[in-house]
């Protein structure tokens, strides 16, 4: 079945059975090699599909080029949708583990989504690669078959915290964020690290998911004498505060960690999206990266790129690696050696530490929208 | 400290201006049809979309680019085509459920908001993704030494005279009389050859227009435009027609004042406010009906004996 | 529970053994659907089962005759029925081959089945619209995991508690049903869950949004829930425990529902739907009636909120939201108010609907809407519509 490969195309081949039945033949070129899948659980449908559509197209690029290349295994990759929903999610990984030919998986956007998985792959020793949730509850429980290769809350937050007390000088920080738990715990940590090194917090103001009017917020702000603002959300919200901070006349800094750095949100703020500042995490500069943008521009998908699109070509691209190495049979074996590998890819070169943690290294550099575009800021 | 006064009371009476053009449709349709039309907000957020997708044809084939024509002619284009597809919803589901326990309809159009969202995100291009939306009018005046935004007087001018306009066709033309005579009683309505299913599809019509420019409103006013934007629009335009009392035009003028009040005040005045807004505006939703059983100026709910 | 177009033609006589081998029939037949479904991946076979549920359907829609003969003999061969049903359920982990996915949409299908019972008191017996059996649902939850994770509280123990914090609840919620009706109820509750929500979202003690991680397994006279069965040689996954315990959950429910059916509350409340004021003149306490309907739906959901807090072990305020009682409102509806069986089909149906249209990838959430939609069109009562009331029909 190629009906999870070729998403949009599955989808027609399901109206009629027949034209399912004819996507087959792409599969019986490479009969000779052995059959395994691969597991992919992200948000594909619902307020949050844009970033599970853009990570599950990384994990797709990374199976097509393997399965082109001469990997010993012929691989299918099967997606599912969790829509940002726990218990959707548990379903999803139900039908996963129950699956023999499924040997591994990434997955989830979401915290609440991964934390409710994880009991399951951990009772069925699948390994699992964490591709977006960023909750450090994810490797505080230090599950055997989990690992994460996003940055934590802290990684991020803490040389921007510092380089904004530091080199940015700001002294007054006002804090607009959103309640999920990627905008609280961002909130959290900046506060946390910037008053360390003796910042001060104007304001907090975390609002519900879906807010699209921050001027009430932004008004308080104005009002409040705070000399930065820092945005713990994702790219809709940042671009829609940003827009909104600049319309009244609230013309002090933006800064935030790397979840909105996106050409996105330049095209949502417009000209107000000038002199936003982002960290980045550095390691990420490299060719490879631009080679994965490149290729993922030539394989002419639905959905462009999403900031997760890398984090799940470099998950799968782990998984790929470690199931060469060790084989499918023991995936005690197969969770042992994430844990141990060190993987070159696009986010830089790839290690856990003892939780399952990535490495990556903390450094960051500072992306600044110039022109209408994101270009590197001497630090 | 007067600066920021004025800048609450400005966003206090925009946002209550645009939840009134959504709520207006949600009691224009109860009390006609005595159907809650959940979907309402859904099919306001289409509007913006068909604005986005006008404009883009229209300066690809005929006008220069960043033409106000382009942007002028495609609000219209988009009022008219969201209006009839609140007629065509109709026509497909709501009419099914005429006649059917009001729950029903409720779920009903619940499943068909769902429908609308998932239609704009899988056909309009790249529709998960958010979607710029530009602002209707740039430039701004000031007042003293404080700049108001035209953008916001154009929505609160435009709403005060979309409500003016209702108010004038309900009560001063023979059309009014008609929706009103079928509000009253249908089959009465019918036996002086009036035509029920013409009016309730004109109503359908109209509610789903005034919402649409809610929609662009909104759109235009949030600077961007997502396919689920709808679901908050709706829910809030839902209460705070409910809260005014479902039937009355005056009352979802207040409904929405109110809840736009409450969420300003409290995100002015508590320090953790933002993060309590919806819990504040539906405190204050539960609070008016338990008060006002149905709402503060719908008519209360006779017991006949 | 599966229901399947019977074998035995609708014209077939009258008389003890018919009635049973149609009864049998059904019930197994019901069962094979329904396993076949859940144990098939391909996208074939579920296109073709969807296809034969929907033949089925439109052959009740069509011949009435055939579904009033079922019933006819459900009504005859009852204790047959409910012995066969009974061991249908017990021996069907062991066909499952295993699959503790199967399992686990069983048991998410159970415990919805509980969750829609409990809204029918309202929705199907008095006609109460309520959007927050999802919030009573959350408390139910939210209680029973703060009480084993903070106090080490047994899950027998937290269950109980659960349910008196949820009816607490219940009945502050049904205060406003005093006066409000109809769509202004129908907002007072919508209201509420979202309210409940927020709060459970915003609070810290509840975990904030990323919510309760680690609530413990129930342990039964020293065996845990989160191990497997091993029973006549063959092993079961540990899902299974939580197969039987909401299955035990089910018939609670349904037990209730025929008690209270069958009682004056029930009685009253059918009054209630009928007509508020006449039921008030025949000296109906109109607003307790109300309130009491609240408080058992809120009973009820808070139980099944304990046992998904300790089946997951994780709970977080996305479990819970104005959706997810949107969805149990749809279960009811589609199922056929005051119906327990069209209930219990209704929350089977919405369960696995989703689950199985996943091989329409991202345009599952679409499908499934669209699904509802045109259940409600085409068949406004339900898949089995609520009965007259029988007197002197039992022996």
């Amino acid at each position: 079945m190629t009906r999870n490969n070729l998403t949009r195309r599955g989808v027609i081949g399901a109206f009629g059975v027949a034209a399912a039945v004819a996507l087959a033949p792409s599969q019986i070129l490479a009969q000779d090699k052995p059959k395994i899948k691969l597991g992919f659980i992200g948000p594909v449908s619902g307020g949050n599909a844009m970033q599970g559509l853009g990570a599950q197209n990384g994990f797709l690029l990374a199976i097509e080029q393997a399965n082109a290349g001469d990997y010993p295994y012929q691989i299918e990759g099967v997606a599912l949708d969790d829509a940002s929903d726990p218990q959707t999610g548990v379903g999803a990984a139900l039908k996963l583990v129950n699956d023999p030919e499924v040997v591994a998986a990434i997955g989830h956007w979401n915290s609440p989504v991964a934390l409710a998985t994880m009991p399951v792959f951990n009772r069925f020793q699948m390994p699992l690669i964490v591709w977006g949730a960023i909750s450090p509850k994810i490797t505080e429980q230090n599950l055997p078959e989990v690992t994460r290769v996003t940055p934590t809350l802290l990684t991020e937050n803490k040389p921007l915290a510092e380089w904004a007390a530091d080199v940015l000088g700001a002294k007054n920080v006002a804090i607009v964020s959103d309640t999920s738990d990627y905008g609280a715990g961002n909130a959290g940590a900046f506060e946390t690290f910037f008053t360390e090194k003796g910042g001060a917090i104007a304001s907090t103001d975390l609002l519900p998911v879906g807010t699209t009017d921050f001027r009430a917020a932004l008004t308080k702000i104005k009002g409040s004498g705070a000399d930065a603002i820092y945005f713990g959300g994702v790219i809709t919200e940042a671009g829609i505060l940003r827009k909104q901070q600049m319309e009244i006349g609230l013309d002090i800094p933006m800064i935030g960690i790397s979840g909105f750095y996106d050409p996105e949100f330049i095209a949502l703020a417009g000209d107000a999206a000038e002199g936003t500042m982002v960290s980045y995490p550095a390691a990420q500069s490299n060719p490879r990266l631009d080679q994965m943008h490149a290729d993922y521009t030539a394989r002419g998908f639905a959905e462009p790129e999403s900031p997760y699109t890398k984090y799940a070509y470099d998950a799968t691209g782990i998984l790929l690696a470690v199931i060469k190495d060790v084989g499918i049979d023991d995936k005690v074996a197969l969770a042992a050696a994430i844990r141990a590998i060190s993987y070159d890819g696009v986010l830089g070169t790839t290690t856990f530490d003892e939780t399952g943690q990535t490495q990556v290294p903390v450094e960051i550099e500072i992306k600044v929208v110039k022109d209408g575009q994101w270009v590197t800021k001497g630090m | 400290m007067d600066a920021q006064l004025a800048q609450y009371l400005m966003n206090w009476l925009v946002l209550g201006s645009i939840y009134t053009l959504v709520a207006l449709g949600f009691s224009l349709l109860f009390g006609v049809l005595d159907v809650i039309h959940f979907s309402h907000g859904d099919v306001s957020i289409v509007a913006p979309f068909v604005v986005l997708a006008t404009v883009q044809a229209l300066i690809s084939t005929v006008l220069p680019a960043d033409s106000i024509a382009a942007l002028v002619l495609a609000c219209a284009v988009a009022i008219v085509a969201v209006g009839l597809v609140g007629v065509l919803l109709d026509w497909l589901v709501i009419r099914r459920f005429r006649n059917a326990p009001a729950m029903m309809a409720l779920v009903a159009t619940v499943a068909l908001g769902t429908v609308v969202r998932e239609l704009i995100r899988t056909f309009y291009p790249q529709g998960s993704n958010p979607k710029p939306f530009p602002r209707l009018i740039e430039s701004s005046v000031t007042f003293g030494d404080l700049p108001v935004p035209l953008f916001s007087l154009f929505v609160i001018g435009v709403s005060v005279l979309m409500v003016a306009v209702l108010f004038m066709v309900m009560g001063h033309t023979r059309l009014g009389v008609r929706i009103r005579a079928v509000a009253e009683d249908r089959n009465i309505a019918r036996l002086m050859a009036i035509r029920p299913d013409r009016i309730f599809a004109v109503t359908f019509f109209i509610a789903s227009a005034v919402g649409a420019i809610g929609g662009i409103f909104f759109a235009s006013y949030a600077g961007v435009v997502r396919f689920d934007f709808g679901v908050q629009l709706g829910l809030i335009g839902f209460s705070a027609a409910v809260i005014g009392g479902l039937g009355s035009m005056q009352g979802a003028i207040l409904g929405s004042l109110l809840i736009a009040g409450i969420d300003t005040l409290v995100q002015a005045t508590m320090a953790d406010g933002a993060s309590y807004r919806l819990v504040f505006s539906f405190l204050l939703v539960i609070l008016v009906l338990v008060l006002k059983p149905s709402g503060i100026l719908g008519k209360p709910i006779m017991v006949k004996v | 529970m599966m229901h399947q177009p019977p074998v035995i033609p609708a014209s077939s006589g009258r008389g003890p053994v018919a009635d049973l081998s149609i009864v049998a029939a059904v019930e197994l037949g019901g069962a094979v659907v329904l396993g076949v479904f859940l144990l098939a991946d391909d996208p074939r076979i579920i296109v073709a089962l969807l296809g034969l549920m929907g033949a089925g359907f439109a052959l009740l829609q069509f011949r009435p005759a055939i579904e009033e003969r079922i019933v006819a003999a459900f009504r005859a061969a009852r204790r047959a029925a409910m012995i066969l049903g009974a061991a249908v359920v017990l021996v069907y982990p062991f066909l499952m081959q295993g699959s503790s996915y199967a399992l686990h949409l069983l048991i998410i299908a159970q415990l919805y089945s509980v969750l829609a019972l409990a809204l029918n008191f309202q929705l199907g017996s008095a006609n109460i619209p309520n959007f927050a059996t999802g919030a009573s649902y959350g408390i139910g939850a939210y209680t029973s995991a703060l009480l084993a994770i903070n106090f080490g509280v047994s899950f027998w123990l937290t269950l109980p508690a659960a349910a008196l914090v949820a009816t607490f609840f219940g009945f502050a919620l049904g205060f406003p049903s005093m006066r409000t009706r109809e769509t202004y109820l129908a907002l007072v509750t919508i209201a509420f869950a979202i309210v409940i929500h927020q709060l459970l979202n915003n609070f810290s003690w509840t975990g904030g949004p990323n919510g309760l991680v680690g609530v413990p397994a129930p342990v039964l006279f020293g065996h845990s829930f989160a191990d497997p069965i091993e029973l006549f040689g063959r092993r079961l996954p540990s899902q299974a425990n939580f197969y039987y315990l909401s299955a035990a959950l089910v018939a609670l429910a349904i037990i209730s529902a025929r008690r209270l059916h069958d009682s004056r509350i029930g009685l009253a409340w059918n009054a209630l739907r009928g007509d508020e004021l006449a039921a008030r003149c025949q000296g109906i306490n109109v607003v307790w009636y109300k309130i009491l309907a609240f408080a058992v739906d809120a009973f009820l959901a808070a139980f099944a909120g304990s046992v998904y807090a300790s089946y997951v072990s994780y709970i977080s305020p996305d479990n819970f939201t104005f959706l997810v009682s949107v969805t149990i409102m749809t279960m009811v509806i589609v199922g056929g108010m005051d119906n327990t069986l069209g209930v219990i089909l209704g929350a089977f149906l919405l369960t696995m609907l989703p689950e199985k249209l996943r091989i329409f990838a991202d345009y599952r959430l679409l499908f499934v809407s669209v699904i509802v939609i045109l259940f409600l069109i085409l068949r406004p009562q339900g898949l089995f519509p609520q009965r007259p009331r029988s007197y002197g029909g039992r022996e």
